[in-house]
């Protein structure tokens, strides 16, 4: 009986267990598993989240580095030419016609607007798409599962199997496309935009119609320069439409409106997307709402002004708008804007502080070239004058006389060296390459110079150029006396190169020396200085300097 | 001779002009900047134009400028161009214009009236005239190459090198260095034997092959 009982009990509690453990295991499914699969989600599509907002800084950057080698002026002042201009503008633009450099950029154009769109499109939407899928799969899936723990069918395993693969497949996708097509946008734009060294920048010159104005234009064309050879290709494609539409006897339609209407359509894309990467984004909303404005009258004009359908576009584009202008967007976008602003602002005041000083300097030298040293001069001969006369009397006052005229002639010497140390007086007048050279001269250095700056950059920056070399040259006349030395000077659109090599002994450090003082000077006005001088391996410094003449 | 001056600083002008008139160098005209007197010198076919090298508006080589095209028209033209700096570049560009005298000196030469006077009247007799500063910058930027002949001067030999540059007679360096004439006759035939230079008559045209071999060959 005892045993019976027993038995029961225990049998009675592995039911218990088996029961617990069964409805546990219910629990468990029915919560474990939409959390699994939630994690697997999470897992899958935060990676994914990151590639997308890596990819969209990577296009963003690749534009930001193409427009900043670009930027002669900015897009905003784009200057809008009167009918008095139109000579000139149209001299510039068939001179831009001319340049490699006006194909290159509408290969760039084109490529931007039809295969570089799709890709950036591609780029961006495979983890998007990747993300969606996981999102659907795991909503789809909890309804699912609720379903089938009711009706104990498990053949919903199975069939989410090529479900979840295709998921996988799709997040791989986008993992693995989006930085290889940010690779490759970064690659062409490298290849249609930035200029190959092997060219040489001479014979990619733009030149502009008179001196004054081909002085102000660099290598590059400027981003005006930009817009400018797109207006010319819309004005070219459109008069030709237009002369064909013509010679075919000017019947209706009036196709070659359309055609103008798509050039102006892909220049305010143009114009838009210049602007995209220097205005702020609260701006940049308001650009695309007028664009969508102008675009939409047009269309609604061209297709013969019926029923008046834009005002929805342009409704919803301008709510847009101002819902931004007065949402919490609108603070946060204009405080960066502010801020934007404030930091052009700085970098404006500080080029002012550096070009006075640089002014002042030169004020300085020619004061004392018209006034103390000129008055030293006239004493100088004046002394000789009486000097001469003395001696002819053979009058003792003659030594006395030319001690004084010696002393002035020291005078006349200091300020002299004085003077050059300020602003050298050759470099004003014959540039950076001649005034280098007549330092190497002076200095009895071996060193060759190479190399033309044209156009001439502002005097600011020349001088420090200027310095950079003499401070250099003077080091290798006094670390390294016999070594050869070579100075390579160079332009480059809106950057000038110096490069100062000698074959010494090396081992020169830049803190404490001449060397730090030219560095400050160079990033007074946002350029880089490097240095290279392992001991045995002579020296090398080398110099950018950015010149937006 | 008749002189024409071109500068731009009054008290020079005036000082300039007085030097030349009590010295019996006839002072045709004057002028204050690149363009008058260019004007005055077209008018006055002067032996010798005197000219500062920085004249208005521009401030910076019109001087050189003018006279390289004065000298253009008139290769008869003696060009001596005064500055308060001493450029080699300038020195070469004069030197190579066609024709003939040339003198580039530091203004303070002209406080040394009888030297100032030797090289006014050098220049204008088809002379040479450089500043001692460009040569001793040209043998200075020489001095530091390997093998260099210029190596080989003695500094004395340096010093006749400079005047002579310089347009002084044989007698005016003798008397400058307190040496004999014929001592300075030597050391002249050894700068030019050391140089490799043919050692000819006492033509100033000597201290353009010095010059100018001291700008060609590369130190």
């Amino acid at each position: 009986m005892r045993a019976g009982v027993q038995r029961w009990w225990r049998d009675a509690g592995y039911v218990a267990t088996s029961a617990v453990t069964a409805i546990l295991a219910a629990l468990a499914w029915n919560v474990l598993v939409p959390l699994a699969l939630l994690l697997l989600v999470l897992v899958v599509t935060i990676p994914a989240a990151a590639a997308l907002a890596s990819a969209w800084r990577r296009l963003i950057d690749a534009d930001r580095a193409l427009l900043a080698a670009r930027r002669g002026q900015p897009v905003y002042a784009w200057p809008v030419p009167s009918i008095r201009d139109l000579p000139t503008r149209w001299r510039q633009v068939m001179a831009l016609v001319g340049t490699r450099r006006f194909w290159l950029d509408l290969l760039w154009l084109l490529y931007q607007s039809t295969v570089g769109l799709f890709l950036q499109l591609l780029a961006l939407s495979l983890p998007a798409a990747a993300i969606t899928w996981w999102a659907l799969l795991a909503a789809g899936a909890r309804t699912e599962l609720r379903r089938l723990v009711g009706e104990t069918d498990w053949s919903w395993a199975f069939e989410l199997r090529p479900v979840v693969a295709a998921g996988v497949l799709l997040t791989l996708l986008g993992l693995i496309a989006v930085p290889l097509v940010a690779r490759a946008h970064a690659l062409i734009a490298g290849l249609l935009v930035v200029d190959d060294p092997g060219t040489g920048p001479a014979s990619d010159r733009v030149s502009g119609g008179d001196d004054g104005e081909a002085r102000g234009e660099g290598v590059l064309p400027s981003v005006g320069d930009l817009l400018a050879s797109h207006v010319a290709v819309v004005g070219i494609l459109g008069a030709l439409c237009s002369g064909i539409w013509l010679l075919g006897g000017a019947g209706q339609p009036v196709w070659p409106l359309w055609v103008w209407f798509a050039g102006l359509c892909t220049l305010t894309i143009h114009v838009v997307w210049l602007r995209a990467l220097v205005v702020p984004r609260l701006t940049l909303v308001r650009d695309l709402a007028t664009a969508l404005t102008l675009v939409v009258l047009v269309i609604w004009l061209l297709s013969g002004a019926g029923a008046f359908w834009p005002r929805w576009p342009i409704a919803a584009a301008w709510l847009l708008y101002g819902l931004l202008r007065l949402g919490p967007f609108g603070d946060a976008w204009s405080r960066s804007a502010a801020l934007r602003s404030q930091v052009d602002a700085l970098t404006a005041s500080r080029r002012e502080v550096v070009d006075s000083q640089a002014e002042e300097l030169r004020r300085i030298e020619r004061d004392l070239h018209d006034g103390a040293q000129a008055r030293l001069v006239a004493l100088s001969m004046q002394l000789g004058r009486a000097e001469a006369r003395l001696a002819k009397a053979d009058r003792p006052e003659a030594a006395l006389v030319a001690e004084a005229r010696a002393e002035a002639t020291a005078a006349i010497k200091e300020l002299r060296d004085l003077a050059r140390g300020i602003a050298p007086p050759i470099l004003q007048a014959r540039g950076l390459e001649a005034a280098v050279q007549a330092v190497v001269e002076r200095a009895g250095v071996h060193a060759t110079v190479e190399g033309s700056i044209d156009p001439r950059p502002s005097a600011t920056v020349e001088s420090c150029a200027y310095f950079v070399c003499a401070e250099a040259i003077t080091n290798v006349a006094k670390h390294a006396p016999g070594a050869r030395a070579a100075i390579r000077l160079g332009r480059a659109g809106n950057v000038l190169t110096l490069v100062i090599e000698d074959d010494g002994p090396g081992g020169a450090v830049v803190t404490g020396s001449g060397l730090e003082g030219l560095r400050r000077r160079v990033v007074a006005l946002d350029g880089s200085f490097a240095v290279h001088s392992a001991p045995g391996e002579g020296t090398t410094i080398t110099v950018e300097l950015p010149c937006a003449s | 001779m008749r002189v024409v001056i071109v500068e731009d600083h009054v008290l020079l002008r005036e000082g300039l002009t007085a030097l030349l008139q009590e010295n019996d160098i006839t002072v045709v005209a004057t002028a204050s900047d690149a363009v008058t007197g260019r004007q005055a010198v077209l008018a006055h076919r002067p032996d010798l134009v005197v000219c500062d090298v920085r004249l208005p508006p521009g401030f910076t080589d019109e001087g050189v400028r003018m006279a390289l095209e004065l000298r253009e028209a008139n290769q008869e033209l003696g060009v001596l161009v005064l500055s308060q700096y001493v450029e080699p570049t300038y020195t070469a560009e004069l030197l190579a214009a066609p024709g003939g005298g040339v003198g580039y000196l530091l203004k303070e030469r002209v406080g040394d009236v009888s030297a100032f006077l030797d090289a006014i009247r050098t220049v204008a007799a088809g002379g040479t005239a450089i500043d001692r500063d460009v040569v001793a910058t040209l043998l200075q930027g020489h001095a530091r190459g390997p093998h260099s002949p210029v190596d080989a001067l003695s500094p004395r030999e340096a010093e006749v090198l400079a005047l002579m540059a310089e347009g002084r007679t044989n007698a005016g360096i003798a008397r400058d260095l307190v040496l004999s004439v014929g001592a300075v006759e030597k050391h002249i035939g050894s700068i030019f034997s050391k140089l490799g230079l043919p050692s000819g008559d006492s033509d100033h045209r000597r201290v353009l092959a010095v010059l100018t071999y001291l700008r060609a060959v590369d130190p």
